[in-house]
């Protein structure tokens, strides 16, 4: 992974000082506090409901078990214990206080870590496939790209006052795991037909308010003209991007009322325009930056572990764990583990201090002191020894981190919802807890197979419903919650929005809901079909009659 | 308005079109793209200055880069952004007088605005009553570095660190 050198030192720990500078004048009355909130946003900290919150950055979702283990001391000291991991493959403390904000920053920074452009009207922190670099379906490591993206946005001098915040994420597989086409941009790594390396470029996906999925507008795009192409569209958006009303302000809305074809036109002008402005590093700091990310040193194995075959002969229990959790690797007698965080009941993609500790443990012994965050609230070993997964899950089973259900109807995203979040409008915790309580017996989740649900509190879609095979929306009428549910909603390579399936359900009725819409598509699917399958295949009819006929 | 530039406040001789009572003629003015014609006309070896909003359109404007002097980019409020892609699009089409951004700013913007092409900021007096000279000198260098290429190096503003780890490498070699 990327290490940093005395540069990003620095530069990361002037941060520290800064923030605490910022902090005295606004306590001073010098900074108004229209002036601060963006600086306090753009340092990743949040006034919610009951307390501050701050977000922290893992940058495309990959940590060290160093750092995981400094993420655990300091929900301990700052906090209640726990973290959580959110949809951006970030890590929330949900109840620090403000004067101890720069002590955590700079604790965080001894670790190479920090909170910038967590929040605010910037390039936010950029996400990717959990499995890059290890994943057998990938084209390219995605990571380089990502970590220069990342250096490039950070502290972006036209880029930290933008109409809204911007999401980028990369994808270097066709198996798209970083839902690239939801994204302001999203960059697919393909080659051209001369076998160049390149990327086909994706602009105003996104979610919130008014979903949409992202449109192509350069089809191929040279490796070395990226940052200056993400410039243009960057410098498009700044200009153009609507600014008189928040919610229409997002650079989807400028793809949807401009045309993708004219916003294509626009960034390919600006391009040329730009051509001269200095934006790309030179060869070596982008063979300096690929230098992190060259395959580790792995052994020279046989595909297949004997270790690991008399296990899953044994174990019945360790075998339906590894069904669900675990995906080839690139390399022969390696394996990709995910972890769950959402044991049945629990709250999606909370971790205790221990359990970040046992991780970090885990991952130092079984899989080169790597973590991976991914965007479903969940956690992966990118680099485990086939021959070591039945002792990787004997000590994540001690930890409360082994629960089967990778991809399953229990593996539910949710934002923070109603129990947090001061712009929630209803809960999003108790629902997905009562959903993964009913959906609880093991043999009935493995029989509906690969399902998606995802719930968020309010409209602004954190939870990502709108890509849910199955979404929830938490809405409030006259002090009562209810909940919307949509069908189809998909957030990978074949991405589409949900559709609403018909008038709102109470909160005590929403699990229910969720099992009336399981049960008719177990009646109807056919052989081999996942639910979106079926659904795609049928239509949300039989689904409506399922859920409304009878009342 | 004071002009903050990187030593500090500055004096400056330029009067705005609009902002003071006065003929539409001698040397310092700076006027809207619609008065820009009626300055221009005026006697050759005057300088003259541009006023642009952030929604500015420059193709009109390419053509008399050449006979400017100054050109000054609104900033209605500090949250908007618009002004420092607005200098970065001046310089790439070749301007190379002075560049002030002009309204609200605050002192965490100084070296942002450096980057993208400003010379100078223009600030509005109720920012300055608040955020005075030190806080701009002491904000404007919080940070040593920038991680992007490009833009003027000044002193106690960020360098670039794409040139440092060159320049580290280089001296690695030798």
């Amino acid at each position: 992974m990327y290490r940093y050198d005395e540069f990003d030192r620095t530069i990361v720990g002037e941060r520290v000082l800064q923030f605490r500078a910022q902090v005295e004048r606004r306590l001073a009355g010098r900074l108004t506090e229209d002036e601060f909130k963006p600086l306090r946003l753009m340092n990743g900290l949040y006034l919610q409901l009951h307390a501050y919150m701050l977000r922290v950055a893992i940058p495309y979702g990959t940590l060290s078990s160093r750092q995981m283990r400094r993420l655990a001391d300091i929900a301990e000291k700052y906090d209640k214990g726990y973290g959580h991991f959110t949809t951006r493959q970030n890590i929330q403390y949900n109840w620090p206080k403000l004067k101890d904000v720069p002590d955590i920053l700079g604790d965080l920074a001894e670790v190479e870590m920090h909170a910038i452009q967590t929040s605010g009207n910037c390039i936010r922190n950029v996400t990717s496939d959990p499995w890059a670099g290890v994943a057998a379906d990938e084209i390219e490591d995605p990571r380089p790209t990502a970590e220069l993206i990342r250096q490039w946005s950070t502290f972006h001098p036209e880029f930290s006052f933008l109409p809204r915040k911007f999401k980028i994420a990369v994808t270097g597989s066709p198996n798209d795991r970083a839902a690239v086409k939801v994204h302001d941009i999203g960059l697919r790594m393909i080659t051209n037909e001369a076998g160049e390396p390149g990327y086909e470029v994706i602009v105003g996906g996104g979610q919130g308010r008014t979903p949409m999925v992202g449109v192509v507008i350069r089809e191929f795009l040279p490796k070395g003209d990226l940052l200056a192409y993400l410039e243009a569209i960057m410098r498009v958006y700044n200009l153009y991007g609507r600014r008189d009303n928040k919610y229409k302000a997002r650079i989807k809305i400028l793809v949807h009322e401009e045309g993708a074809g004219k916003i294509r036109d626009a960034v390919e002008a600006e391009f040329v325009r730009a051509g001269g402005l200095q934006v790309q590093p030179d060869e070596a700091e982008l063979s300096r930056i690929n230098a992190y990310f060259a395959p580790p040193a792995y052994a020279r194995l046989a595909d297949r572990s004997q270790r690991l075959e008399a296990a899953l002969a044994s174990d019945p229990l360790f075998s339906e764990w590894h069904r669900v959790s675990v995906a080839a690797h690139k390399v022969p007698g390696y394996a990709i583990a995910n972890v769950s965080l959402k044991p049945i009941g629990g709250v999606p993609g909370d971790a205790t201090g221990e359990q970040m500790r046992a991780v970090a443990e885990l991952a130092e012994r079984h899989s080169m002191g790597e973590i991976r965050v991914t965007h479903t609230q969940n956690l992966v070993l990118a680099n485990v020894r086939k021959d070591d997964l039945h002792v990787l899950w004997t000590g994540l089973g001690k930890a409360g981190l082994a629960e089967a259900n990778t991809g399953l109807v229990t593996d539910i995203i949710a934002c923070p919802g109603l129990d947090y979040c001061a712009l929630a409008t209803a809960r999003s915790i108790p629902i997905a807890q009562a959903i993964s309580t009913k959906f609880a017996d093991r043999n009935r989740q493995r029989e509906i197979g690969e399902l998606a649900i995802k719930i968020s509190g309010c409209i602004n879609a954190c939870g990502h419903h709108h890509v849910g095979h199955i979404g929830i929306l938490g809405l409030e009428k006259k002090g009562e919650e209810f909940y919307q549910i949509s069908l189809g909603g998909d957030a990978t390579e074949t991405a589409a929005i949900g559709e609403i399936v018909g008038k709102g359900f109470a909160h005590e009725e929403v699990a229910d809901a969720v099992e009336t819409i399981v049960d008719a598509y177990l009646a109807r699917r056919e052989d081999g079909e996942r639910f979106i399958d079926t659904y795609r295949r049928i239509g949300a009819e039989p689904f409506k009659e399922a859920l409304y006929a009878a009342h | 308005m004071p002009l903050i530039r990187d030593e500090g406040v500055s004096p400056h001789g330029w009067r705005f079109a609009g902002a003071e009572d006065g003929p539409l003629a001698g040397s310092h003015l700076v006027a809207p793209p619609e008065l820009l014609d009626e300055v221009l006309a005026g006697p050759s070896g005057i300088a003259a200055g541009l006023a642009l909003a952030n929604t500015a359109d420059l193709d009109a404007i390419v053509p008399h880069f050449g006979a400017l002097a100054l050109i000054t980019v609104d900033f209605p409020s500090f949250a908007d952004g618009r002004g420092f892609s607005l200098a970065r699009r001046i310089r790439a089409l070749g301007y190379e007088g002075e560049l002030w951004a002009r309204g609200h700013l605050i002192p965490d913007q100084y070296a942002f605005a450096r980057s993208c092409g400003f010379d100078a900021v223009l600030v509005d007096e109720t920012v300055f009553q608040r955020q005075g000279e030190a806080d701009w000198r002491d904000a404007s260098r919080s940070l040593s570095l920038r991680y992007q290429a490009g833009g003027a190096d000044w002193a106690g503003g960020p360098r670039s660190i794409l040139e440092l780890r060159r320049a580290a490498v280089s001296m690695a070699a030798e």
